[in-house]
């Protein structure tokens, strides 16, 4: 599997301010309409949140702004179907990727039917400063690749792959179960073998 | 999910794009909120409303009592401006104050657990053996006897302060999750727990202190208020940190003083913060810093002390120490402290000066809904 490749580490780090009180806590406060408690967690997960919203849509700043504003409105304002309060981290990320995806299927459906222009993307922005000419490759041609899959193939591929989750991860983010994570998994690596050995047979 | 460290998004969220971010969001949850007010401003409507309400909540408090008792939460119970009164099967009375809400998570023959999330509930309790009642408020469970109590919880913007008046009978108060019962109080009492939520620090200095028992030794607020439950039920007088203002503050640099003060107000010490802020100001009058000490202890004075005339002249020193930085928020500030203290002319100025001065300021939304 030449270009598809671990490319971050698995560790899967919360980000952003952990001192102060938990999640649990703010999460509680901001049930009840405390807009301090409410921003704690939006810069809290700020960072996570705009760094899995850039590389699930791989589009535009002003769309990954859209999806991250999308994400914190929902999930602020349905706290309340939180049961576990301490798990927002996870319970936000699940509601970034649920987001992710019906922009995604909605973009490629206006995509076919001729309604918007094939989303331009800068792959280079996904590419770290002092990354090698040859690994740099290597992600712009993954993210090319990706932009032609199938929404959920996609997602699950870019969550697998560039976030390294685990298959009980991907489903709980998704929604589904890890049995079609696996289903959605294999087809996307033979998709991207398949994208691979053409480019190498070229 | 990634490694922070790993994330090339890093470098392109800028605390401008940030801040809009966070605007265009807290605009939104605003909106979210605005079709009950603009419901409630149609004057023509209002009694119809009114009594709509009054059938909602009606409806509520009947649906509640009549609910399968199994899973929590059962029930979210919200006033505005009116209160909620009803009874239980078993005859306990509850009235849910105005601007209060109450989730009900269990409500069976064996147990009946209420959740405060704001605003105050008077409870009518019955005895009645072997069924446990208990109302839990912030980190605090309240554990009837068989009684007549109230329980408040205040919210603020630094955490809430959660407070019990026992009009007959008795109750226990414990942290939530825990057996150990803090202390019990009786009738005629009253507690009180300066428990602020952004100060966990504060919370595990409480508990740290609880062991402490030699004579003199310095007592956390938790032990205060329970002392002072216990001789006469008085509200403790100053809740807030008497473990710190026991404290020596040592020699300390003019650089410790502030970082000191800013992990003071961090951990919720909002006596000791304004101390070490007072201090530094003091000491270092060379130091741009000063400025941000000034606009620190303005901040601990109206959100942790409650004292709008204090923070008003503290924020009025800030002004002259910043030298323009940070005027967006001194100016938000401004026009809250400006309110509270019910100064409308000066309000509405402080308000006009910030919304000509930042057309997309951060702060827009709240300071716009101020002073109208």
């Amino acid at each position: 599997m030449g270009v598809v490749r671990l490319l971050r580490s698995s560790a899967a780090q919360e980000s952003g301010d952990r001192t102060g009180p938990s999640d649990g806590r703010l999460v509680l406060e901001a049930r009840t309409g405390t807009r301090t408690a409410q921003e704690a967690l939006f810069h809290r997960h700020l960072r996570r949140v705009a760094g899995l919203a850039h590389r699930l849509l791989a589009g535009s700043s002003e769309d990954v702004d859209d999806l991250i504003q999308d994400a914190f409105v929902q999930a602020l304002s349905r706290l309340g179907e939180l049961r576990e309060p301490e798990a927002f981290g996870g319970w936000l990320s699940a509601i970034v990727v649920r987001t992710a995806s019906k922009r995604l299927r909605r973009r490629r459906l206006l995509t076919r039917l001729g309604l918007v222009r094939r989303e331009e993307v800068n792959l280079d922005a996904f590419v770290l400063e002092g990354t090698s000419p040859e690994r740099a490759t290597e992600l712009r041609q993954l993210y090319g690749e990706l932009l032609h899959f199938p929404t959920e193939e996609r997602v699950a591929l870019t969550l697998r792959r560039v976030e390294g989750l685990d298959t009980p991860a991907i489903a709980q983010a998704m929604g589904i179960s890890a049995s079609t994570v696996k289903r959605r998994l294999r087809k996307a690596e033979e998709r991207a073998a398949r994208a691979w050995q053409r480019r190498t047979s070229l | 999910m990634t490694d922070e460290a790993d994330n090339p998004f890093q470098g392109q969220l800028s605390d401008e794009r940030t801040a809009r971010l966070w605007s265009h969001i807290a605009q939104r949850l605003d909106n979210a909120r605005k079709p009950e007010k603009v419901r409630g401003a149609r004057g023509a409507l209002r009694p119809v409303i009114a009594l709509g309400f009054a059938a909602l909540f009606a409806g509520a408090a009947v649906l509640w009592a009549h609910l399968p008792r199994e899973s929590a939460p059962l029930a979210t119970l919200a006033t505005e401006h009116d209160s909620l009164s009803f009874t239980l099967d078993e005859g306990s009375k509850l009235a849910v104050e105005p601007h209060s809400q109450v989730r009900v998570l269990a409500s069976s023959d064996e147990q009946v657990q209420l959740e405060l999330e704001r605003g105050a509930i008077l409870c009518d309790v019955v005895h009645k053996q072997n069924r446990r009642f208990a109302v839990l408020a912030g980190d605090f469970e309240v554990r009837v006897v068989g009684t007549r109590f109230v329980v408040e919880r205040e919210v603020t913007a630094e955490g809430s302060t959660v407070k019990v008046r026992v009009e007959r009978g008795g109750v226990e108060v414990r942290r939530v999750g825990q057996e150990d019962r803090l202390f019990r109080v009786k009738a005629g009492q009253s507690w009180s727990s300066q428990e602020r939520l952004l100060a966990e620090g504060q919370i595990e200095a409480s508990r740290a202190a609880l062991k402490v028992d030699e004579p003199g030794a310095a007592r956390s607020p938790v032990e205060v208020s329970a002392a002072a439950a216990e001789t006469g039920g008085t509200e403790t007088k100053d809740p807030l940190n008497p473990l710190t203002s026991k404290r020596s503050l040592g020699p300390e640099s003019k650089l410790d003083a502030f970082e000191q003060a800013s992990a003071a107000r961090r951990s919720g010490r909002a006596r000791e913060a304004i101390q070490l802020y007072e201090r530094f100001i003091t000491a270092s009058p060379q130091d741009e810093r000063r400025g941000l000490a000034a606009f620190e202890v303005a901040r601990l004075e109206m959100d942790a002390l409650s004292d709008p005339k204090r923070a008003l002249l503290g924020l009025e020193r800030a002004q002259r120490l910043s030298g323009g930085r940070f005027r967006e928020d001194i100016l938000a500030r401004l026009v809250q402290v400006h309110n509270k203290l019910g100064q409308i002319e000066a309000c509405q100025r402080a308000r006009d000066t910030y919304l000509a001065a930042y057309t997309k300021g951060v702060h827009r939304v709240e300071v716009e809904a101020l002073c109208p």
